[in-house]
């Protein structure tokens, strides 16, 4: 520029103006090129080296050097600055290898002396640079500049090689993943397995070889071929399936295995495949299936149960059984959630068993309630319910109960409370009380009547020892001593009478009955029986023995000899012992005599007089009788009929006349000899005058009365009576004169001589002169104080017999045969009727008895009348009476009578006497009410009650019951026999059992009665079963002449005793499994403790091994040259290792638990984990937040294996957080469309 | 160079110490130099008395434990700072990888260890490479 033109202006050089301008043009021209070429040059340099610059590439250009031993670095981009993490100024122009030593290892040294030696370009692919200060990955492209440089144009791959280790190992831990997997994981692509692990080869037990090279079908069981295809071909089509499936798998044993399938649908070498995940499912499935079993059988148990089951949260219904529902007539589904205060009639049964129930509960006990609970109709019913808590704590959080309908046995329960007290009622009534003697209890029990009975109030036994002298008699006690050890040692009841001792001296007696009381297994455990007060009846007894001795005595002390003859058959009954003395037999042989052996008349004529006496026609007769020793004698025989048992026998005084009869007969044969006979007689022979004075006396007035004849004759015979008598006297003299003829004599009292008093008998005739002018009176008087005497002793002892029966209790009457009323009535009357006798005598028949009595006696009579008077034989049949008292009560009596004739045999009169038995009939009537009573029970039980008459086996009586039973009608029943309800088999052994028992029986052997179980065959043709106990039914002489029993439905108790038996060997079964699983424990736990003994033993050799590594790392310092040391320390080197290697396997081992598959509480496992992690979370100061959903079911998992999950997310977590951060960790449960239940865990951090 | 790098090798094995003193004062590389103590009481006593740049512990020791030891020492201001490596022979090697050889922050040395690692980890324990 400074040479230029203008400079040629500036200084006026003109003219060398134009060459300079022409110069100057060509300078510039050629100025400009230049400028320009520089420029372009400048550019494109500029442009290269910002490209240079710039590059993303890293570019290198080396310089060769010592022969290409090293290389100079000539330039230096900035990225390879970047990379290489150096300042290009500080190494351009320096050695490669002093800058970068580590690129002869890498091999890059000779890629860079082999380019720059050929001039080829080489690819150097990635590879590993490394010195002490770098380390990286490179892939270089190596060419050589024409200017002989090198250049070296390189990437830092690192990151991607990172990126690349990373892959690998991701894959090599995935390889891993799926070779040590327990699921079998395999490609399935064309029906063909391309890819299987570890697990594949053991599900399947076949060989890698086998699995790739065997269609895949043939593994699955041939019925579930079809589905699994049909499910693949659907993936495969991208059709949506389930990613779950199960089906099985046939094994080469023959067995079978359930597995679940997850299939995915993915690409395996550039075509379709799935990737699919087998588990073996067997177990679980049997155990699923198990429990659905277990719950089935539940289910069935607790719906079958007899008893309605429930369980009770807060108040209400959380199930129930369908039991329950029955009882309180509301559907299940309705009741589950109901609150339980519906089954409550009233508000005050709810509190009261809320509040005692739950306390009880609440103490861990059973809680045991009878309440009357209302029903879903509204009706009550007796319910007996029992309770436990699940958890005591808290028992309105759960509690079982039982409940029980009990309304029909508590009805019957009143029922037979009501029956109970009939019976006392009937007791009390009938004055029998009753005891009850419990041997455990050790009690007595004794009805109010035995108190009334016994006057005291008994507070203790009455067969203890101590006790007796206070209750009974000495006698008596040692009687009722025996006869309760008697009934204890047989079984039988027994009756003893006994004698208790009373305060106030009278002592009383009771009969009592005794029975030995059995429990179910037929124990004897106390006694039971009745007591009854005798006394009035033994009293009786007594009375009537002493009267009997009373007349025993009569008839056999008495010095007139007596007989007593049956009429019927001339039987001498009885004889006493002045007849023996008599007759010269003994007692003994008269009373096998025949009368007919003693008189001598012909029999018939003995015959006759006997009946005459009978019909009362005669009393008195003269007989010979024959004598022991053969002699005859004359007897004045004075006979009386008395009826004994509507027998007539004859009471006959036997008087021996034959020294009288003798004398009778001498005046009869001697005439002459009369006045002899007059003079010597025994009787006095007298004359009176008209005026009563003594014409004549015969000389036997001397011998019985002392005076002498002349002292007697003139005088009147008022001088010598009795002067009560006299009237009498005079009274006969004047009849016998009045009326002209003989009268019946008169008995009077004359004084003796020595002025006592003798009776004598006077039997006058008037005396008349030829013309039958009465002139005065002739006697003969007898001295009959002998017989007065005997006759006053008669007297009395009628007096006696009198009293005897005015003293009884039966009364004895006469009632006029016409009129039928009372002639006669015994003070007895009085008692019996409350009227006195005089009241009484003028009561008419109506006013005594009821009108149905008095019919019934007048047609008694009449007929016994109508009998009498048509000469028919009379009967009088005893018959019964109700007689009405004063007061109106009745009273029933028992009539004995007897007609009464007159002395032409005409009836004028009904004698006889009756007995109270208002008692008897009373105790019949009782009886006859039981009877009533039981029959009504018998006809109303349950259970079927019959009795079967023997031998025929002919029902006498079944309840009605058998309809219900059998099925059959009581009608059709009682035409069958037992056995034809019965199947054959139970025929056959009750016939069996009924035959021994009989057999028994009769052979006098025990008569083992048990009860047994027979199946019945209803006339419907079901069966039921019915359990039978018999007893077999004796007459008094102890024949068996009947069977009687019960027959019970026990159908249901069989069908529980065959389920509960069932379900007995359930339960077995169970617990044998269980202790199958405790043992498989057991075992694992065994191997638990080998494992730590492993990681024990492998602590104490890995020392060890520590240090001799330790030492030959020393070692192999000190001998570097020596290539066979070397060689030594190596080959220990590598077995310190294996030893290594080994341990560590043995310890890998010992820690590889299996599967250990058990429901578990997530919650729970996440809780423990957290304890496991808590320095983590301490050191980070972490906060951990709880969302855990209530009431998770458990899930089927290895506790160890997700508390590892669970400690590894937890480590992670807090590791990746900052301090003071928050874990939120919540569970849930899922249910997905299948209806598949999952539990969500999720773990959330800040 | 100048001041050696000090370990404190603590392990009731007296043979591993033994070893371990004699391989890191032999290493050519850096100069180590080794205090061994047979117990994790002599070893605590020991730390705090010559206060070393690195302590090797090893865990299971039959009168204080390795874990102990280590916890005193943290309490100690004194001690607090000086960087641990534990010693075991029951933690693999693998699990120690897995864990990048730290569990609860601490490093960790799977025994049998040979001098090369051992000396590795005391590198990158104590940054000696930068």
């Amino acid at each position: 520029m400074r040479n230029g033109a203008h400079d040629y202006i500036m200084k006026d050089n003109l003219s060398r103006l134009v060459p300079a301008i022409e110069r100057e043009f060509e300078d510039t021209k050629s100025r400009i090129e230049r400028k320009r070429v520089e420029q372009a040059f400048r550019d494109s340099e500029h442009r290269f080296r910002e490209l240079f610059e710039n590059m993303s590439n890293c570019v290198a250009i080396y310089e060769a050097q010592d022969d290409g031993r090293d290389f100079v670095i000539k330039n230096f981009n900035r990225a390879a600055e970047m990379t290489e993490k150096i300042d290009r100024k500080a190494i351009i122009g320096r050695s490669l290898l002093s800058i970068f030593p580590g690129v002869e290892d890498m091999g890059m040294l000779e890629v860079l002396q082999r380019v720059w030696k050929t001039g080829q370009a080489e690819q150097f692919p990635a590879s590993f640079y490394r010195d002490g200060r770098i380390s990286g990955w490179r892939e270089n492209y190596v060419y050589k500049l024409p200017t002989g440089e090198i250049v070296a144009l390189y990437n830092d791959i690192t990151e991607r090689k990172k990126a690349e280790m990373r892959i690998f190992e991701s894959e090599e831990k995935y390889r891993l993943l799926v070779e040590n997997s327990s699921e079998a994981i395999f490609i399935l692509q064309d029906g063909m397995l391309k890819f299987v692990n570890n697990a594949s080869l053991m599900l399947f037990d076949s060989s890698y070889e086998v699995l790739t090279s065997t269609p895949f079908a043939e593994f699955i069981h041939p019925d579930d071929r079809e589905k699994v295809q049909a499910v693949h071909l659907k993936r495969l089509k991208g059709e949506k399936v389930d990613p779950f499936y199960n089906f099985r798998i046939a094994m080469k044993d023959g067995s079978v295995k359930w597995v679940e399938m997850h299939s995915t649908l993915v690409s395996w070498q550039g075509k379709p495949a799935t990737l699919d995940f087998l588990s073996d499912i067997t177990k679980r499935l049997e155990s699923e299936r198990t429990v659905r079993d277990i719950s089935v059988i539940q289910n069935l148990v607790l719906d079958n149960s007899t008893l309605g089951i429930a369980l009770l949260r807060d108040r209400k219904f959380v199930w129930v059984n369908k039991r329950m529902a029955e009882i309180l007539k509301i559907p299940v589904e309705k009741l589950q959630g109901t609150a339980t205060r519906l089954m409550y009639a009233t508000e005050e049964a709810y509190a009261e068993v809320e509040k005692t129930a739950y306390r009880i509960l609440a103490e861990d006990k059973k809680s045991d309630h009878i309440f009357q609970l209302v029903r879903g109709d509204g009706s009550l019913f007796w319910c007996r319910f029992l309770g436990k808590a699940l958890n005591p704590d808290r028992p309105h959080d759960g509690s079982i109960w039982m409940y029980e309908d009990i309304t029909e046995h508590k009805l019957a329960e009143e029922e037979l409370e009501k029956t109970r007290k009939q019976l006392q009622e009937a007791y009390r009534l009938a004055h029998i009380g009753s005891w009850n003697w419990n041997f455990n209890k050790k009690t007595v029990i004794w009805s109010d009547e035995i108190k009334e009975i016994l006057g005291m109030d008994i507070q203790t036994n009455i067969f203890s020892e101590d006790q007796h002298p206070v209750v009974y008699t000495e006698e008596s006690w040692q009687k009722v001593k025996e006869t309760v050890q008697k009934v204890l040692s047989t079984g039988e009841n027994e009756q003893v009478e006994a004698e208790v001792v009373s305060s106030n001296g009278r002592n009383r007696w009771i009969h009592m009955v005794c029975n030995v009381m059995q429990d179910e297994a037929g124990q004897t455990i106390g006694l039971y029986g009745t007591a009854q007060d005798v006394t009035e009846r033994r009293q009786a007894e007594e009375d009537l023995k002493q009267s009997e001795e009373l007349f025993r005595r009569l008839f056999a002390d008495h010095a007139a000899v007596k007989l007593l003859i049956d009429a019927d058959t001339g039987n001498i009954v009885d004889a006493n012992e002045a007849a023996a003395e008599f007759y010269g037999w003994s007692i003994e042989q008269i009373r096998r005599m025949n009368i007919k052996d003693v008189n001598t008349l012909s029999a018939a004529e003995v015959e006759q007089a006997m009946a005459k006496v009978v019909q009362d026609k005669r009393d008195q007769f003269e007989f010979r009788h024959r004598l022991a020793d053969g002699s005859v004698r004359d007897v004045e025989v004075f006979t009386s009929n008395i009826q004994v048992k509507k027998k007539n026998l004859l009471h006959s005084i036997v008087h021996d006349v034959t020294e009288r009869k003798k004398l009778e007969d001498a005046l009869k044969e001697n005439e002459e000899k009369y006045r002899l006979l007059v003079n010597n007689a025994n009787d006095i022979i007298y004359t009176l005058n008209a005026k009563g004075q003594f014409i004549f006396v015969s000389p036997a007035w001397t011998t019985l009365l002392g005076h002498s004849t002349e002292q007697v004759i003139g005088k009147s015979f008022q001088e010598f009576v009795h002067p009560e008598d006299i009237p009498a006297c005079e009274a006969y003299l004047k009849t016998v004169i009045e009326r002209g003829k003989q009268q019946e004599g008169v008995e009077y009292r004359v004084r003796h001589q020595n002025n006592t008093w003798r009776w004598h008998l006077s039997i006058g005739t008037p005396l008349k002169n030829d013309a039958g002018e009465i002139l005065g009176f002739t006697a003969i008087a007898r001295d009959i104080t002998e017989r007065k005497k005997s006759e006053n002793d008669l007297k009395e002892s009628e007096e006696r017999y009198r009293l005897l029966a005015e003293n009884t209790t039966d009364v004895v009457w006469i009632i006029d045969a016409r009129t039928f009323k009372h002639i006669y009535v015994s003070p007895s009357i009085e008692r019996r009727s409350g009227y006195t006798r005089e009241e009484y005598l003028k009561l008419l028949p109506q006013n005594i008895l009821t009108p149905e009595s008095t019919a019934k006696a007048r047609q008694f009579f009449i007929e016994s009348l109508q009998q009498a008077a048509s000469g028919l034989p009379v009967e009088c049949p005893s018959f019964e009476v109700e007689g009405i008292r004063k007061n109106g009560t009745k009273v029933w009596a028992e009539l004995v009578y007897n007609l009464v004739y007159d002395s032409e045999g005409k009836v004028i009169a009904i004698q006889g006497s009756d007995r109270d038995i208002t008692d008897r009939k009373q105790a019949e009537e009782k009886l006859r009410e039981r009877e009533a009573h039981y029959r009504l029970l018998a006809d109303n039980t349950h259970d079927m009650v019959w009795m079967v008459q023997l031998p025929d086996f002919h029902y006498l009586y079944v309840s009605p019951s058998i309809e219900r039973i059998s099925g059959y009608s009581r009608e059709e029943a009682m035409k069958m026999t037992p056995n034809d309800f019965l199947t054959p088999e139970s025929a056959r052994q009750s016939a069996e059992i009924f035959t021994r028992a009989l057999k028994a029986a009769r052979t006098g052997q025990p008569v083992e009665i048990s009860s047994f179980e027979i199946e019945v065959l209803r006339k419907d043709g079901a069966y039921i079963w019915s359990e039978v106990s018999y007893s077999l039914v004796y007459d008094q002489s102890g024949k068996v002449v009947a069977i009687q029993g019960v027959n019970r439905d026990i159908t249901e108790r069989r069908k529980m005793y065959t389920e509960l038996r069932k379900k007995n060997a359930e339960l077995v079964a169970a617990y044998e499994e269980l202790q199958k699983r405790q043992e498989m424990i057991i075992q694992q736990e065994k191997m638990a403790s080998i494992g730590m003994l492993v990681a024990g033993i492998a602590h104490e050799i890995k020392n060890p091994l520590a240090i001799i590594l330790q030492g030959i790392n020393y070692l192999q310092t000190t001998a570097a040259d020596n290539p066979l040391l070397n060689e030594v320390f190596e080959r220990i080197n590598k077995a310190v290792f294996r030893a290594d290697v080994i341990v560590k396997g043995l310890l890998s081992y010992a820690r590889q638990n299996p599967l250990l598959l058990a429901p578990h509480d997530l919650d729970i496992l996440i809780d423990e984990s957290l304890v496991l992690t808590e320095y983590e979370m301490h050191k980070k100061n972490l906060r951990v937040i709880k969302q855990y959903e209530q009431n998770l079911p458990p899930v089927s998992s290895d506790a160890n294996q997700l508390k590892q999950v669970f400690v590894n997310l937890l480590v992670n977590g807090a590791d990746a957080m900052s301090k003071g951060g928050t874990f939120t960790i919540a569970t849930r449960q899922i249910i997905d469309k299948g209806g598949k239940k999952y539990v969500e865990i999720s773990i959330k951090d800040t | 160079m100048g001041k050696p790098i000090h370990i404190l090798a603590v392990d009731d094995e007296e043979s591993l110490t033994f070893f371990i003193k004699l391989n890191l004062q032999n290493d050519s590389r850096y100069d180590f130099k080794v205090t061994t103590a047979n117990g994790g009481e002599e070893g605590l006593k020991l730390a705090r008395s010559v206060k070393p740049d690195l302590i090797l512990l090893d865990i299971m020791m039959p009168d204080m434990s390795g874990t102990e030891v280590a916890e005193k020492l943290l309490q100690d201001p004194r001690t607090k700072n000086i960087p641990i490596i534990f010693m075991t022979a029951v933690v693999q090697k693998d699990e120690v990888a897995e864990e990048g050889g730290i569990i609860g922050g601490r490093e960790f040395i799977a025994k049998p260890v040979d001098r090369d690692e051992l000396i590795g980890r005391i590198e990158a324990t104590l940054n000696l490479r930068s």
